[in-house]
């Protein structure tokens, strides 16, 4: 099921790829991205470590989205992982919401997911600890406490 | 015929400029919120300027700080006295250099990117942060030291950046509801907009461009 949704997802003329992620910053499966697993799990941090800190303001984020010229990022966060995707074309951002959408709904429906999830599940605020931050960031999130 | 207008949309520097290098000599009255303010040119020099309870160049330089306000110029008139006797030029550059260093003009830098942006609909709060988390300017008052979360979240979008071998994004958008907050850079700072979580990027985006621009 998870492998059918990234490769719909992938078929979207104009999508370079997409990849789904747990709160340990594991990637699960990637469909069409070119990157490594090790660059994706940089990512996936830096994500995570947004979304804790919003977790700690009391904010859930549901959605991060970033815009380049023409590159999009879109990453779909629900509560135990996160869908990643990256885009080339403006022109397909609405379809390709919806697809994400639909994907979204469907995995948090599929059993045998959630199944292999729940042993993965861990606290995103891991990412916030001192010794992965640099100053800058440290001296941020300082502040908000 | 009197030259009339408002600051918003010729701006005083543009002003002093244009009657010294016409050789005029002429009146420009400027009203701001009720308040008057004068100064005079002769033969296209800026001789005597008033604006309570400043005269002279400090007055020129209060104008200066103005970003909106009526004015009016009428041919003709003389001063009525000489309190200035700097050369147009220098004037101008020494009254625009204090200023870019006045907490006044800080405080109103951002007011017309503001007055832009709120005509998008569904704008509820617009902030701007440098990268500390410092706010330079906002809408309306802060709360949860959020200006901190939007500081730390712009970092990590650099970073994010990086990954991909690309600069820092055009913009950012986090929907945590009920809000999508929208992230862009602005000269050293970080514009932090708050819309309503329904927004649509794609309406929106195209709109806080050229409000942006």
């Amino acid at each position: 099921m998870l492998k059918r949704w990234l490769k719909e997802i992938t078929n979207i003329d104009g999508v370079e790829g997409v990849y789904v992620a747990t709160n340990r910053a594991d990637i699960v499966n990637t469909s069409g991205l070119k990157f490594s697993d090790d660059e994706l799990r940089d990512l996936t941090k830096r994500f995570l470590r947004i979304i804790a800190a919003f977790d700690y303001n009391n904010e859930r984020i549901t959605e991060l989205e970033y815009y380049w010229q023409n590159y999009f990022l879109i990453c779909k966060n629900s509560n135990h992982f996160m869908l990643v995707t990256v885009c080339r074309s403006p022109n397909v951002l609405s379809l390709l919401r919806i697809t994400l959408n639909v994907a979204m709904a469907n995995l948090l429906e599929d059993r045998k997911f959630n199944k292999w999830l729940k042993s993965h599940i861990a606290d995103r605020g891991f990412f916030l600890r001192k010794e992965g931050l640099t100053l800058a960031e440290e001296k941020l999130l300082a502040k908000l406490k | 015929m009197a030259l009339v207008g408002n600051l918003k949309d010729l701006k005083l520097h543009s002003l002093i400029q244009l009657n010294c290098m016409e050789r005029n000599t002429a009146k420009l009255t400027i009203e701001n919120a009720g308040k008057y303010g004068f100064v005079y040119f002769e033969d296209g020099q800026v001789v005597h300027a008033e604006f309570e309870p400043e005269i002279g160049e400090k007055a020129i330089a209060a104008l200066l700080s103005l970003y909106s306000g009526n004015f009016k110029v009428v041919s003709g008139i003389r001063a009525p006295a000489k309190t200035i006797h700097k050369h147009w030029n220098n004037l101008l550059l020494d009254s625009l250099n204090e200023l870019d260093n006045t907490d006044v003009n800080k405080e109103h830098q951002f007011d017309h990117m503001f007055d832009r942006l709120f005509t998008v609909k569904d704008m509820q709060m617009v902030m701007v942060i440098d990268k500390e988390g410092k706010i330079a300017a906002c809408s309306s008052d802060v709360k949860d030291k959020k200006n901190y979360l939007f500081a730390f979240s712009q970092l990590e979008a650099e970073k994010i950046g990086e990954v991909f071998t690309r600069q820092i994004p055009e913009f950012i958008s986090i929907a945590a509801s009920p809000h999508k907050y929208i992230f862009t850079s602005y000269n050293q700072f970080y514009v932090v907009m708050m819309m309503d979580i329904k927004v649509k990027m794609d309406v929106v985006l195209p709109l806080l461009k050229q409000a942006l621009s």
